[in-house]
């Protein structure tokens, strides 16, 4: 009989404008989310991280006094650690790993090593055919996404902005959250926000901000007699369809669709048995596409679908219910954020912002320019 | 405004020295006849490594665009500037700029044509304007 794998603890590290090393940020991160597991640093086997130069877990391994003789570096934007867990589900039911900790940090806003136009590599040919015209990458390929979304199915930008406001009303409920106490956000005033990339204004993207965070994961019989309750990841899923802007096969229809059936389809559950929805927000419009992709409304229909306010607290359909990458926290890279706020909420520890008798969760990580997309169902242990 | 020189690979050089001489071309395959962009070591329909550049018609049409607000780099680029992705009458889609018309006056699905913007060490970078009427 195959092993499984469970989440067994998580944890953030500080977040918001810390001051910290990416370093510290990964310790903190790291010792908390084995510290809510109840287990300790000698337990782990296997280590997963990206976002630190060449040598990720590697480095973090050698920091921590880890030798590990599991590790994974996959290196898939923000959906890296939905992957990731996808990686150490396999890991543990074929016995390489007995405990794998998937870590992220990132100094970003302390450090202010965000950049505007994107980082790039003159061997990627986006150095060549990309750059050259100017494109912020990514604003400027997520506002092309929008422009043809309201182009051909009539979305309006009041539309998009309910997905900022809605994010901000969870954000007030989450005393983590970068805009707490920042009061209610109106359409208004994401509408008037200033423009970056039409048609995406300021308060159409996500925050800058540190942070970071921590998954354990173990085998469920080990979880089980551990001090939290086990939560299962019953699926994975994973899609990639292109790395330049000119590449995209379809600006509206992404590899989600893809990445979702696998996981719904390994689950043997649908997108109707999920209770909580976590979706990676880097702009409102990417949150919109996984909507119409997980099959939560018809392929163009996001827009209408979002504007009666369902997606805000008791409106019906709990949806990045941390506040998400808007108005929570984006430390550069936030799918381990979204697994961490899953499995707070199917344990029943999230707080006033709980979603009731939580039992299904859906986590799903969108990398690069909606270039790659990985989605993960969790569910309590039964 | 001087825009940076974009780096070039072997298997890029061919479609860079042909924009010396403002010519846009895209890669064909012998065996296939796909035709693609960016130019690449294999045929992306049938894997044939039997590849040539061949002249396109310089037509094509907006998949989308975005006007930019935010420099991605003051020096080179005067925002606002739009940015967008056109399709060319062959099918493969490029990266660009639109010009010769307000930023706020395009659309999807607008025709346009290339026009060529000299870089300084003599290659061009190919943008687009309205197709006239
Ligand atoms: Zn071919």
């Amino acid at each position: 009989m195959t092993r499984r794998a469970a989440i067994a603890g998580v944890a953030e590290s500080d977040l918001g404008v810390t001051g910290a090393s990416i370093l510290q940020l990964q310790s903190q991160a790291i010792l908390r989310a084995l510290d809510d597991a109840g287990l300790r640093l000698d337990d782990v086997d296997g280590l997963a991280t990206t976002g630190i130069d060449r040598f990720p877990a590697v480095q973090v391994a050698e920091y921590l006094g880890l030798r590990p003789n599991w590790t994974d570096t996959t290196f898939g934007g923000g959906s890296s650690f939905e992957i990731m867990v996808g990686h150490a589900m396999a890991a543990i039911s074929h016995g390489d790993a007995e405990t794998i900790v998937v870590s992220y940090g990132s100094n970003q806003r302390s450090a202010k090593s965000r950049r505007l136009g994107g980082v790039m590599n003159p061997n990627q040919p986006e150095s060549q055919f990309d750059a050259p015209f100017g494109v912020l990458n990514p604003v400027s390929f997520y506002a092309m996404a929008a422009q043809r979304h309201m182009y051909d199915f009539g979305t309006t930008e009041e539309q998009l902005a309910e997905i900022a406001v809605a994010a901000r009303a969870w954000a007030r409920l989450n005393p983590k959250a970068y805009r707490y106490t920042a009061g209610p956000l109106t359409h208004e005033e994401v509408l008037a926000s200033d423009p970056v990339s039409t048609p995406l204004k300021v308060l159409d993207c996500c925050l800058v901000t540190d942070g970071g965070g921590a998954v354990v994961l173990t085998t469920l019989e080990r979880a089980r007699d551990l001090r939290t309750q086990p939560i299962v990841p019953l699926g994975y899923g994973e899609a990639s369809t292109h790395h330049s802007m000119s590449q995209v096969p379809d600006l509206t229809r992404s590899g989600a669709y893809e990445s979702a059936h696998r996981a719904f389809e390994r689950s043997g559950l649908s997108v109707a048995d999920i209770d909580v929805f976590e979706v990676y927000d880097s702009f409102t419009i990417t949150a919109l596409l996984t909507i119409e992709a997980l099959g939560l409304c018809k392929p163009g229909e996001g827009g209408g679908f979002v504007a009666d306010g369902r997606l805000r607290p008791g409106g019906g359909l709990p949806f990045n219910t941390s506040g998400g990458g808007l108005s929570y926290c984006h430390p550069g890279m936030f799918g381990l954020l979204l697994i961490i706020e899953a499995v707070r909420q199917l344990r029943g520890d999230a707080g006033e912002r709980q979603v009731d008798g939580a039992q299904t969760a859906v986590c799903h990580g969108t990398g690069g320019i909606l270039s790659n997309h990985a989605t993960l169902v969790l569910g309590v242990d039964r | 405004m001087t825009r940076p020189l974009p780096p070039q690979t072997p298997e890029t050089e061919g479609w860079w020295e042909a924009t010396r001489h403002r010519r846009l071309t895209v890669q064909r395959c012998r065996s296939c006849d796909h035709v693609q962009h960016y130019p690449r070591a294999l045929c992306l329909s049938c894997r044939s490594t039997d590849l040539d550049l061949v002249d396109a018609s310089g037509y094509g049409h907006v998949r989308s665009f975005s006007v930019v607000h935010r420099s991605a780099d003051p020096e080179a680029f005067d925002a606002p500037y739009v940015v967008a992705l056109v399709a060319l009458e062959e099918g493969p889609t490029l990266t660009t700029n639109l010009v010769g018309a307000d930023v706020d006056a395009w659309t999807c699905d607008d025709a346009v044509e290339v026009d060529w913007l000299e870089l300084d060490d003599g290659r061009h970078l190919p943008v687009f304007v309205p197709t006239p009427p």
